[in-house]
């Protein structure tokens, strides 16, 4: 089971629920498994079959660059952030 | 102390000070003292953590060095970029007819020139941009959003003609109402800059939202903060504001653009990204992007302001139009006019805490001004007001502010050093009211491993304990600061740390030496970091390595130099470059001795064989081409994310009470810099970003009439520090070794500008008991804040 | 002080020219000559009457040079861009960065706000004539040795300008060197190395001259 953090501005898809649990391999499963339970989850963050531009999933601490392919190992934390820029 | 076996406190030795105050003999005797005392010091590598002289310093201290102002082509023509005078107007139209009439005009472009961009989202890289927006921002569309905002460009056969013929270009505006600060851009009633944006808020737009300056909303929440602020004994909220200020490369931008017969575009420029720069003006321009090839010239400085493309497509077009090379080169007021700025903010941070000095929640109001396009870093500026500490329940709400000045775009941990502005001071605040010391208070609360960042994620191995005890333990914070209106002050900053993508190539040469071609623009000596890497893991010299920065066509895909991320990412590449040599060489040593290559291993630049069989690296170079031909190492890094980096820093001033003006009289900065790769070159980055720091904290702004104008567009005006200002600056180098690359190195070159001006504002309260809230703290503001005292 | 240049300056008297004299080709102006030089050396520039050319006869770091200029056209414009001496940096054309500062007879000077007709007769020194021969100035060595520079955009500005100092002052302290160089801009190292590499090359050039 993977913890997936709900971005605060996603929470009224969840009744303000933060953390909410889903299995699955990839963020792509993760989100298919959550998507019956809170639909338009991945309609809020998700276009074209991609992250939202400006968005990034951060996995077991670290931010991925694979998406929606990202890995999701057993237990780990799931968050979704505004992507990063740097100087 | 567990953390404290895995922290190795590189203090500044004589080493240091190699440069005065040694009895010299004469020269050579000299230069040999300096090179041993840098390689006598203990240490667990060869090459890591020497300060060899780096590869492209002779071309740099005698003028060889080719920056892209240097370019000079056969028929190279020369373009001027005519610039809007008002701050926000409608063009109406543009006549060009009398400036085409001068003699020596060759070509004339305005942005009916290049191709119409949907508002589409490209991914550069280092974050997403709306192409419609950065196409607008090269040339102006319908209306100018910035007094310097690009309208037409000229090129002629001078740099004169091309004057001139710009003074007769005849733009008729329809001047708008310019909106220049943040918090009045986001009223209602505001003139609104752009008619296509609307407030986002996680990539998603409200369907009954209507245009607006506010262009992106950012929520982060953890735990309750209402419960949180209940536990809290003292609660204090402060509003800080600070100035725009630039990057202030002392280089201006510049391009030399050939589009050729064959439709095939070089580009000659100074650039952060070469591949950047390839997708912009390939998008812009609207061919494809393996048409364009991207050629770095050496770099006069970018923290993060040669990222985005301003000349490149408009020198393209000027040149497709000509049939010849056309160079255009931006003047100093164009620079601070038209480039760069890092926003202008205004914040509201809150923080409570026990009587015991614990942190117990946090909550904060950020926005920043944009300039005329969105895209401000208020997303990593939220992500890190709160970075340094570990806080249970804390709430930061963030707003993306379209404003009348040049589009924002990266500096130096961009979007870091305000909020560390005004969350240090709030808690240097907060440490006077409990009367506790401020580095033990930051050491009880500060982020660790497995502390829940506000915006989510759990740190990995982090340093920012250590840089706090290693400035607690500093001879200059243990040391007494006497005499009047003297004060000193700390604070610590933290910024993420990219990682992204680098590909390097090596092929090993006859003599043993290795030529090193990598796709990383070298801006301040990162050719040496990462040939030093190569050296250490082939076990030869730094010396022996020939690294070169390499044209788009000639190296594979390299993000930005920027995020702090080319050590860490293409030391990776080229470490993953130097094992492929290593088997490789393997190889060739087994086929020599005609032996199974599993009998053969490679130790520390030697190639061991059986029956006391060994090469040295440069004798089996010698050999290679006895059996097989050219040994290359490639070397790719993509997955690796660095864990974060943090400094503190402490700072004593004096403040003069009768102008107001502060003198920086010592200043320490104790950085977490992983593996020090030269640590000349990670003193030198911590320095420099303390010294932009103390710029931003005491002089720099961005001074704007009512008609939006900036005032000062020049280096006589815009002040940043000169020698005069600053002492010498001590560095702490503070070794945490990051996990994620295999010499721990973490990158360090953007956090050290974060705490200055924290710092700074906590020891002038120190020095003369006065609060700054707004940046710069520049004399009138301090003495006006010391007569209302 | 040539008579077009008086006029474009607005000198009316003796005493002005005087005045003007001593703050042409100086690094220690006053705020609002500084002001009025910028802005003349500009008019200058964007004149087309001052674009028929003339013949400038110099000695350019030893060798003796002629060549052909608008009186608009500046020193650094002409090292640049008609002699291809491209070591000369522009950082601000306007006198406030010191990255074009070169050695005019024997005084630094900022090349941006030299009009090239000046150089008539003069002897100019550049980045290019510093070393000697393959080998190194004290300067340029300790610059490397010290890791003075990060981008390098400054640092022949840089050099000139020490040059000059340690012309002047062989033993010069840390104060006089922060002093001197404050003309000079550079935003990557915080100046810290630079000031070491500066008192390393005195010290350098100290022990050079006794042996």
């Amino acid at each position: 089971m993977a913890t997936v953090y709900i971005p605060p501005a996603l929470r009224d898809l969840t009744g303000g629920v933060e953390t909410v649990e889903a299995t699955g391999h990839t963020v792509r499963a993760i989100l298919a498994d959550l998507e019956p339970r809170y639909p338009g989850l991945t309609a809020r963050l998700c276009t074209d079959d991609v992250l939202r531009p400006g968005l990034m999933v951060a996995v077991a601490g670290s931010m991925s660059k694979l998406g929606l392919r990202t890995p999701v190992p057993e237990n780990a934390e799931v968050h979704f952030l505004p992507a990063l820029g740097g100087g | 102390m567990r953390q404290h076996a895995l922290v190795n406190h590189r203090r500044p030795k004589n080493e240091d000070r190699t440069l005065i105050g040694l009895p010299v003999a004469e020269r050579q005797g000299y230069l040999q003292r300096i090179r041993t005392m840098a390689t006598s010091e203990k240490r667990k590598y060869k090459v890591i953590g020497t300060r060899p002289i780096r590869h492209d310093g002779v071309d740099k201290v005698t003028g060889r060095a080719q920056y892209g102002a240097d370019v000079r082509l056969t028929g190279m023509l020369h373009g001027v970029v005519l610039r809007s005078p008002h701050a926000h107007a409608k063009i109406k139209s543009i006549d060009t007819s009398a400036a085409a009439a001068l003699p020596g005009v060759r070509a004339i472009v305005t942005s009916a020139d290049f191709p119409d961009q949907v508002g589409r989202i490209v991914e550069l890289g280092e974050g997403a941009v709306n192409m419609r927006h950065l196409s607008a921002n090269v040339m102006a569309h319908d209306k100018a959003l910035y007094k310097g905002h690009a309208v037409a460009a000229v090129a002629a056969d001078s740099i004169h003609i091309a004057e001139e013929a710009a003074k007769l270009i005849k733009v008729d505006y329809e001047p708008l109402p310019p909106v220049m600060e943040v918090i009045g851009a986001m009223r209602d009633d505001a003139p609104v800059l752009n008619d296509d944006v609307r407030m986002t808020e996680m990539g998603t737009v409200k369907p009954d939202a209507k245009a607006s300056n506010v262009a992106a909303k950012f929520l982060f929440t953890k735990g309750d903060v209402n419960a949180g602020f209940a536990k809290a004994d003292i609660i204090i909220e402060r509003e800080f504001r600070t100035a725009t200020v630039h990057q202030g490369y002392i280089e201006p931008h510049n391009a030399t653009v050939l589009w050729n017969a064959d439709g095939k575009v070089t580009v000659w420029i100074s650039t952060q990204g070469t591949f950047s720069v390839r997708q912009q003006t390939a998008e812009l321009v609207g061919i494809p992007v393996s048409d364009v090839k991207v050629i770095p010239m050496e770099i006069g400085g970018g923290f993060g302001g040669k990222i985005s493309v301003y000349l490149p497509p408009v020198a393209a077009i000027l040149s497709r139009k000509t049939g010849k090379p056309v160079q255009l080169l931006m003047d100093r007021a164009a620079v601070f006019e038209a480039t760069g700025p890092t926003p202008g903010s205004f914040m509201r941070v809150k923080v409570g805490a026990t009587r015991d000095g614990k942190i117990v929640a946090g909550d904060a109001w950020i926005a920043f001004e944009a300039g005329a396009f969105p895209g401000s870093p208020i997303a990593p500026g939220c992500m890190c007001v709160f970075s340094c500490y570990d806080i249970p329940d804390a709430r930061v709400e963030g707003y993306d502010v379209c404003v009348n000045k040049p589009r924002s775009n990266a500096y130096r941990a961009p979007g870091s050093t305000q909020v560390a502005f005004a969350m240090e001071t709030v808690v240097d605040e907060i440490c006077e009211k409990l009367g506790v010391d401020a580095a033990e208070f930051r050491i009880k609360n500060a982020a660790k491993e497995g502390t829940r960042r506000v915006d989510g994620p759990v740190y990995n191995r982090i340093g920012m304990l250590e840089t706090v005890e290693a400035i607690r333990d500093s001879e200059h914070y243990q040391s007494k600061l006497t005499g009047p209106n003297r004060g000193r002050g700390i604070a610590t900053g933290f910024w993420f740390n990219a990682g992204l993508k680098s590909a390097v190539v090596a092929t090993v040469n006859l003599d043993g030496t290795v030529s090193l071609i990598e796709g990383s623009t070298d801006i301040g000596g990162s050719r040496t970091g990462i040939a030093m890497q190569l050296a250490e893991t082939l076990g030869i010299t730094a010396e022996a390595v020939k690294p070169q920065v390499a044209d788009t066509d000639s190296i594979g895909y390299t993000d930005v130099t920027g995020g702090s991320r080319v050590t860490f990412a293409t030391g990776i590449a080229a470490v993953n470059a130097a094992k492929e040599i290593q088997q490789q060489m393997v190889e060739r040593a087994a086929l020599l001795w005609e032996v199974d290559a599993s009998t053969v291993k490679y130790d520390d630049g030697k190639i061991i064989g059986p029956a006391s069989k060994s090469f040295t690296f440069a004798e089996l170079a010698a050999k290679i081409h006895e059996v097989g031909g050219a040994i290359i190492g490639h070397g790719t890094s993509s997955a690796a994310e660095q864990g974060g980096a943090f400094g503190t820093h402490c700072v004593d001033v004096e403040v003069d009470p009768d102008t107001g003006k502060v003198q920086i009289l010592r200043y320490t900065i104790a950085q977490d810099a992983g593996t020090a790769i030269h640590p000349s070159y990670v003193e030198g980055q911590m320095q420099g970003g303390v010294v932009q720091g103390i710029g931003w904290a005491l002089n720099e702004e961005y001074f704007y009439d009512d008609k939006g104008v900036m005032r000062n567009a020049t280096f006589l005006d815009y002040r940043i520090p000169t020698c005069y200002d600053v002492p010498m600056i001590e560095t702490i180098i503070v070794e945490v070794p990051d996990p994620a690359h295999p010499y721990g190195v973490r990158g360090v070159g953007e956090v050290p500008i974060c705490p200055p001006p924290a710092a700074i504002a906590n020891a002038i309260h120190a020095a003369v008991g006065v609060r700054m809230r707004d940046l710069p703290m520049s004399p009138p503001k301090v003495c006006a804040a010391i007569l209302q005292k | 002080m040539c008579h077009w240049l008086c006029q474009c300056l607005g000198v009316r008297s003796k005493k002005d020219e005087e005045h003007w004299q001593s703050q042409w080709h100086t690094g220690n102006r006053e705020r609002h000559d500084l002001l009025r030089i910028m802005a003349t050396i500009r008019q200058i520039q964007k004149a087309p009457t001052m674009s028929k050319k003339r013949v400038v006869s110099t000695t350019i770091n030893g060798n003796a040079t002629e060549f052909l200029c608008e009186p608009r056209q500046t020193l650094l414009e002409v090292l640049r861009s008609v002699l291809n001496m491209t070591g000369t940096k522009e950082g601000c054309t306007n006198g406030n960065c010191g990255s074009c500062t070169v050695l005019l007879n024997g005084r630094p000077v900022t090349s941006c706000l030299v009009l090239a007709v000046e150089a008539d007769g003069a002897s100019v020194r550049t980045i290019e004539g510093v070393a000697c021969g393959s080998h190194l100035d004290p300067v340029q060595q300790c610059f490397l040795e010290g890791a003075a520079l990060q981008c390098g955009i400054c640092t022949p500005g840089f050099i000139m300008q020490t040059e000059a100092l340690l012309e002047q002052n062989g033993h010069p302290t840390e104060a006089d060197v922060r002093f001197h160089l404050a003309g000079n801009l550079c935003r990557c190292t915080g100046y810290d190395k630079i000031v070491r590499s500066v008192l390393a090359a005195a010290e350098l050039k100290r022990c050079e001259a006794t042996t």
